[in-house]
């Protein structure tokens, strides 16, 4: 039997009495590796003295140069989430996650070549280019196996796993430091030896989810999942799904009422309201915390010193991790859109209060204003997979999902891009550098207003765009699956 | 692990040798393990901002 044929769809399907609490911690492993990510800094800090090693020589790479490889990647997570949105579907989640691994284990091994020879453009490639890949791959890949498997507890399910996503920095970020430490000289920054031993760790923990993960029998609902609970939650949308053998492809199993395919969805005003939402959350988040270690330290003057800060950093990343859980499972409880009304409303007032709280000034206020509004927008993402299912069924909603992601990046790079624009235009106005950081917050704020009345604006999506029962069951909205 | 806790009357034995809640256990441990190690250097970053 070949690797093609173990990473199989038809091999995924886990028998009727099959355990689904393994499948959190299948897809935890893809995404605590893949939030590497947001611990990049500590791995390409060394880049700009690899040939200085103890000071950065005037042949070495800049500061600015190397701090373009986090947005390279973050697009690219995005546009390969887009791209092979329908291929994952297709495939199922185990070959879609080893593909993830695969890209992001080369993307770290590609870039140790690149960092060895000096070849910048080999470090955006491997990283940027075939790491992002990897990322948009994995970010996308267990969404449809945790919904399935958790029809009564979606955004629990999903929360648990996205913190991971979150999590992944904590892990990364002393993960790259004692490798560094370990593989550092005189004469070497160690940082290629890093890379390698990241690379082959990562796959490595990433096979675990690769081999964990299993999708259930097609119309399989927990016991506990009763019909007339399915019915009470959203209208029979969960009608169980006749005409599928057990065991087989659910590439083969028929749509049901409510059901939208993912080239409909794509066109519906329900999928570019919440493009908006995604977008403009990440925007404010990824803005503040772009901000977040200069912003204390200009806000408290002569309070705070650069360790209180790189604090502060570790609490928001601590209170994102487990905000995401947290608010996630608690969307299952009071309904996708009033939680979304919630979370919104409240992370916008807590941004907008965070520079008065500074003004008092009170420490303690501040950090929690800003805590708490980044987990609640963490919260939103986490949850994202179950409000697409809410209003798309769950026939696509990885693919759906997946074509979010890219509305995901673009929050992602334009909201620290943003800040730094609102920040030189204060500064250049003659505003004082603490008022520029409290402007910036302002403008966080005013982009979750925006996201909160887009949230606002969603509503069911239009009957017409749903599944007809008379199509046959390849074309089920009108384009292939 | 839910069948031998509900039912109240398990022994440690027959739980520990419940393949799977041993599975189920073994699985959440490969992520937490590294997720809590990520978490504590986090939490010992953190008691930065207050003392």
């Amino acid at each position: 039997m070949g690797l093609t044929d173990v990473l199989d769809r038809s091999r995924c399907i886990a028998p009727a009495n099959h355990d689904r609490w393994r499948m959190p911690p299948a897809a935890l492993a893809i995404y605590l590796a893949i939030g590497q990510v947001f611990a990049l800094s500590t791995l390409t800090a060394p880049f700009t003295r690899l040939i200085g090693v103890s000071s950065s020589a005037p042949q070495d790479w800049s500061a600015s140069a190397v701090s373009w490889l986090f947005p390279v990647a973050i697009t690219f997570l995005g546009i390969s989430a887009f791209v092979f949105s329908r291929w994952i579907d297709a495939v199922g989640p185990r070959k879609a996650m080893f593909a993830s691994a695969s890209c992001f284990a080369a993307g770290f091994l590609i870039t140790a070549v690149g960092a060895r020879m000096h070849i910048i453009g080999l470090v955006y490639f491997g990283y940027g280019v075939v790491g992002g890949t990897g990322l948009g791959l994995g970010y996308a890949s267990p969404v449809t196996a945790l919904i399935r498997w958790f029809p009564d507890r979606p955004a629990a399910a999903t929360g648990l796993a996205i913190a991971g996503f979150a999590g992944g920095a904590l892990v990364g970020q002393p993960f790259a430091q004692m490798l560094l430490d370990y593989f550092s000289s005189a004469t070497d920054t160690g940082v290629v030896s890093a890379l390698v031993t990241m690379g082959v760790s990562y796959f490595a923990f990433m096979m675990f989810g690769v081999f964990t993960i299993r999708l259930p029998e097609p119309g399989w609902t927990p016991a506990s999942y009763t019909s007339a609970r399915r019915e009470a939650e959203d209208g029979g949308h969960w009608a169980p799904r006749v005409g599928t053998p057990a065991g087989r492809s659910d590439a083969e199993r028929r749509p049901v009422a409510k059901d939208v395919h993912v080239t409909v969805a794509t066109r519906t005003r329900q999928f570019w309201l919440l493009a908006l939402i995604v977008g403009l959350s990440v925007a404010a988040g990824a803005g503040v915390l772009s901000q977040a270690s200069p912003a204390i330290q200009d806000l408290f003057p002569g309070m705070l010193g650069a360790a209180a800060a790189a604090g502060f950093i570790a609490v928001l990343a601590l209170t994102d991790t487990f905000g995401r859980a947290l608010w996630a499972a608690w969307t299952d409880g009071i309904g996708r859109r009033r939680a979304f009304l919630l979370y919104l409303s409240l992370s916008a007032a807590l941004l907008a209060y965070a520079p008065t709280a500074a003004a008092t000034p009170s420490i303690v206020a501040y950090v929690t204003c800003v805590a708490l509004a980044l987990a609640m927008c963490g919260g939103l993402l986490a949850a994202l997979p179950a409000y697409v299912r809410d209003l798309f069924g769950d026939l696509h909603v990885g693919p759906i999902h997946a074509r979010l992601l890219i509305a995901w990046s673009a929050g992602a790079v334009a909201g620290p891009a943003l800040g730094t624009l609102i920040r030189k235009f204060q500064l250049a106005g003659g505003v004082t550098s603490a008022d520029s950081y409290r402007w910036t917050i302002y403008a966080m704020a005013g982009l979750l207003v925006i996201a909160l009345i887009a949230n606002w604006l969603l509503r069911a999506v239009d009957p017409r765009h749903h599944f007809q029962p008379t199509e046959p069951t390849g074309t089920a909205g009108g384009g292939r699956r | 692990m839910t069948q031998h806790f509900g039912r109240g009357r398990d022994s440690l034995a027959d739980i520990v040798t419940d393949r799977r809640f041993l599975v189920r256990l073994l699985s959440w441990l490969v992520v937490l393990i590294p997720a809590a190690w990520g978490a504590a250097h986090a939490v010992a970053e953190s008691l930065s901002l207050l003392f």
